[in-house]
């Protein structure tokens, strides 16, 4: 591996390994683990340089899936559901919406909404790629997102917001 | 201390609250991950130089047999048997010239890199063939004959033209 590639990865782990472990966390708790494959893979055989992004994404959702698939991982992970252990966001006074109702109502949306929400949001995606690595439409990415949103705002109480100013 | 304050109705406002949420730090190992990744890498990379260098050690070995294989062919070709060779002349035409049992015989030794022995013609035939070819019907040269042993001692040599000739006048009285 040249020094520039060990650099380029190092540069991809700090940018975007929170937004994919995230992204991962949909389905398994074990995303830390899976997120680390996608990189190692990504080393070994890496994708066009334009195309990174979407990749480790595709990759990502692929590991996920793979590791929610395993009995045990995926009794743990309703249990957690189940008690409400939903901690995808660090609480920051800064924040405008509370993290833990947050990520609640995030993880009670459909999947379909949810993974385009967090790939968009977090991961920084255009809905283009999102549609790439989802393998849907452009538009049916868009609607998706759209929709979760509408339902997002719902929960969260719509009209209301913390003004830490 | 904070307050709740109506939201703004346009959806951008709730985005932009929701994007601000922070996720929970990674959990990799940074400095595992760069080993696992070189590590992986440099696996990768020496597995396709292995691949390269057996592909090249198939060429390689290939190369040899069919170099091997065509010295072998050249060699069983120099040191063939030879073979005797007999054409028979027609008794018309060759009665009137100095062969005097009719039958010639020349030694060949058999050549992998040419057809002759398998169209039947002699190296007389391509040698003439290629003079004519080269200077033309009209030139003596290309009519000259290959004296035979024979024929030295009965006769002067004769041209093929010369030879036509003679055939012509003895089967048509010309």
């Amino acid at each position: 591996m040249k020094s520039f590639e060990a650099e380029e990865l190092g540069r991809l782990v700090d940018r975007h390994a929170a937004g994919l472990e995230l992204f991962a966390r949909q389905w398994t708790d074990s995303a830390a683990d899976v997120v680390q494959m996608a990189f190692v893979k990504l080393a070994s055989r890496p994708p066009p340089a334009e195309r990174t992004l979407t990749w480790l994404y595709a990759v990502v959702r692929n590991g996920a899936i793979s590791a929610a698939r395993s009995e045990s991982r995926r009794k743990r992970h309703e249990a957690n559901l189940a008690e409400g252990r939903q901690d995808w966001f660090v609480p920051s006074p800064d924040d405008r919406l509370d993290a833990i109702e947050a990520s609640s109502a995030l993880s009670e949306l459909p999947q379909a909404y949810r993974e385009v929400i967090v790939a968009r949001l977090w991961g920084g995606l255009t809905f283009q790629e999102i549609a790439d690595v989802l393998e849907i439409s452009s538009s049916a990415s868009h609607r998706h997102y759209q929709a979760g949103l509408t339902i997002l705002r719902e929960k969260l109480g719509v009209t209301w917001l913390k003004n830490n100013e | 201390m904070a307050e709740e304050q109506r939201m703004n109705d346009d959806p951008e406002f709730f985005e932009a609250a929701l994007s601000g949420l922070t996720p929970r730090p990674s959990q990799i190992n940074r400095d595992r991950l760069m080993y696992e990744a070189c590590r992986s890498a440099v696996a990768n990379t020496l597995a396709t130089n292995r691949a390269k260098l057996r592909f090249w050690k198939i060429m390689t070995g290939v190369s040899t047999l069919a170099a091997i294989s065509f010295a072998a062919l050249r060699y069983s070709s120099v040191f063939a048997p030879v073979v005797v060779v007999t054409d028979t002349i027609p008794p018309s035409g060759f009665q009137q010239t100095s062969v005097p049992n009719g039958r010639v015989e020349r030694q060949v030794r058999p050549d992998f890199r040419s057809d002759e022995k398998i169209l039947g013609l002699g190296s007389t035939y391509i040698h003439q063939r290629n003079l004519a070819l080269a200077a033309g019907l009209e030139n003596d040269r290309v009519w000259q004959t290959v004296e035979t042993p024979e024929m030295a001692e009965s006769e002067p040599p004769m041209t093929y033209r010369q030879r036509l000739q003679s055939i012509v006048h003895s089967d048509f009285g010309g």
